[in-house]
């Protein structure tokens, strides 16, 4: 019910914003913002705000779902229904704020068929799940070349709890062509523990720290190029607790992980201007971790404006990965660490996708008027299938 | 058109999708802790 007042909201918002300066005698305003609203150098001022309405369709199986038989795999049908809403404002010349709200509404085939084993009001919850973060970010103006970010959150769920912190830097140099950023990152997830049969454990939490440090740089007048290097470590209970692995006495038990796992991801990606009105963006992220995945991501995008206010884009990307040494679809009694995780198995997978966004410019409060429509199909090679469809309003000031 | 990345909530979803459908999240700048039903 919430989701959909909300949908009911979005398109007010932009029908009052775009009228924003009408007056009763029906003639346009003739005042600047900057006369409208006297600058006293520590107000705030909106600069943008972002409707974005998402929903993703999933289908498939694996063999660590219970919606199936006892050693086969089960459903992995989900779907997801999410509204998130980002407002950018600064204040003075130096300080810009970022508040940023996403809503996740779910439905899962998996915990339903633990549920409908062993029912219990807080599995029974995670059957049909409402979720919410709220994420705010600051990033203060030290000099022309010299920025800090500081940056927290707090997610929300009915059997889940997650706060994160996190600061960052960025510097420029050689008069804005390179740009260096760094920055550190906390979460501490604090969520409700099961047994593979829906029965409450009471509750358990891990925590993870990324840190990750990057080059953007101007290569020509229309080529920019970023790499970006992370490394994450994280300790506790890594997995969601309900999952299961068939065994082979012919009956499941609980998917068993190490407590500890160590990430590192290279990162380059690459913007070019084309001529024809025209842009490529290409993306490579080369991923190892200690668990023995390795995995190699590549992406496309090619944009071709189509008038002054409208373009189009097209999106592929390909993934690989190697699965982790304990992964098994059917595992001995004794392993001691076992998963039959269909998302950590060794698989390859394929995105395509295309978009329409248009940039408006209006008369009144509202400068820009942004529009989005995408579709994506994401497809893997180990029977997962999914279809995500977005779209977005936003209002830049 | 000339960003490096996509627009800030655009990326997000896309990220989701990849992040909790694929064991290589995390270690790049985006967290591979928080969570959510659909991991």
């Amino acid at each position: 019910v919430k989701t959909w007042s909300l949908l009911v909201w979005l398109p007010w918002v932009a029908v009052v914003a775009l009228t924003g300066d009408v007056r009763a005698d029906g003639s346009a305003s003739s005042f600047s913002d900057a006369e409208i609203l006297p600058s006293s150098g520590s107000e705030l001022r909106l600069e943008s705000v972002m409707m974005r309405l998402s929903g993703f369709e999933q289908n498939g199986t694996g063999y660590q779902s219970q919606a199936g038989p006892v050693l086969g795999p089960g459903s992995e049908r989900l779907t997801v229904f999410e509204p998130q809403l980002e407002v950018i404002a600064t204040q003075g010349d130096r300080l810009r704020h970022r508040l940023w709200l996403p809503l996740d509404v779910i439905t899962e085939a998996s915990p339903n068929s633990i549920a409908r084993q062993r029912p219990d009001t807080v599995s029974g919850a995670s059957r049909h799940l409402e979720s919410g973060t709220i994420d705010w970010a600051t990033t203060y103006k030290q000099s022309p070349v010299l920025s800090f970010l500081m940056h927290s959150g707090i997610h929300l769920e009915n059997p889940f709890r997650s706060w994160n912190a996190g600061a960052g830097a960025t510097r420029a140099f050689a008069d804005q062509n390179t740009v260096v950023t760094a920055g550190v990152l906390g979460v501490l997830d604090w969520f409700d523990k099961f047994y593979i049969d829906g029965t409450r454990h009471g509750r358990t939490e891990r925590s993870t720290t990324t840190g990750d440090v990057g080059v953007t740089q101007i290569l020509t007048p229309s080529t920019v190029a970023n790499v970006n290097y992370g490394l994450s470590a994280q300790e506790g209970e890594l997995g969601n607790t309900w999952n299961s692995v068939p065994l082979s006495l012919g009956v499941r038990g609980p998917e068993l992980l190490p407590t500890e796992r160590v990430r590192h991801a290279l990162v380059g990606r690459l913007a070019q201007f084309l001529p024809w009105n025209g842009a490529f963006r290409g993306y490579y992220r080369f991923y190892a971790d200690d668990w023995g995945i390795v995995a190699h991501s590549l992406e496309g995008q090619l944009m071709q404006r189509l008038t002054p206010m409208l373009y189009i884009g097209g999106l592929y990307r390909f993934h690989t990965q190697t699965g982790p040494y304990f992964f098994t679809t059917l595992a001995p009694i004794e392993a001691t660490l076992r998963t039959a995780d269909s998302d950590l198995a060794p698989l390859q997978s394929n995105t395509i996708g295309g978009k329409i966004v248009g940039d408006v410019p209006v008369q009144g409060l509202v400068h820009i008027l942004h529009f989005e429509v995408e579709y994506d199909r994401y497809f893997r090679s180990n029977d997962l299938t999914m279809n995500i469809a977005t779209c977005a309003i936003g209002l830049r000031f | 058109m000339m960003s490096l990345t996509d627009e800030s909530t655009d990326a997000y979803r896309r990220q989701k999708v990849y992040d909790s459908r694929e064991g290589a999240a995390g270690g790049d700048g985006a967290t591979a802790g928080g969570g959510c039903g659909c991991e």
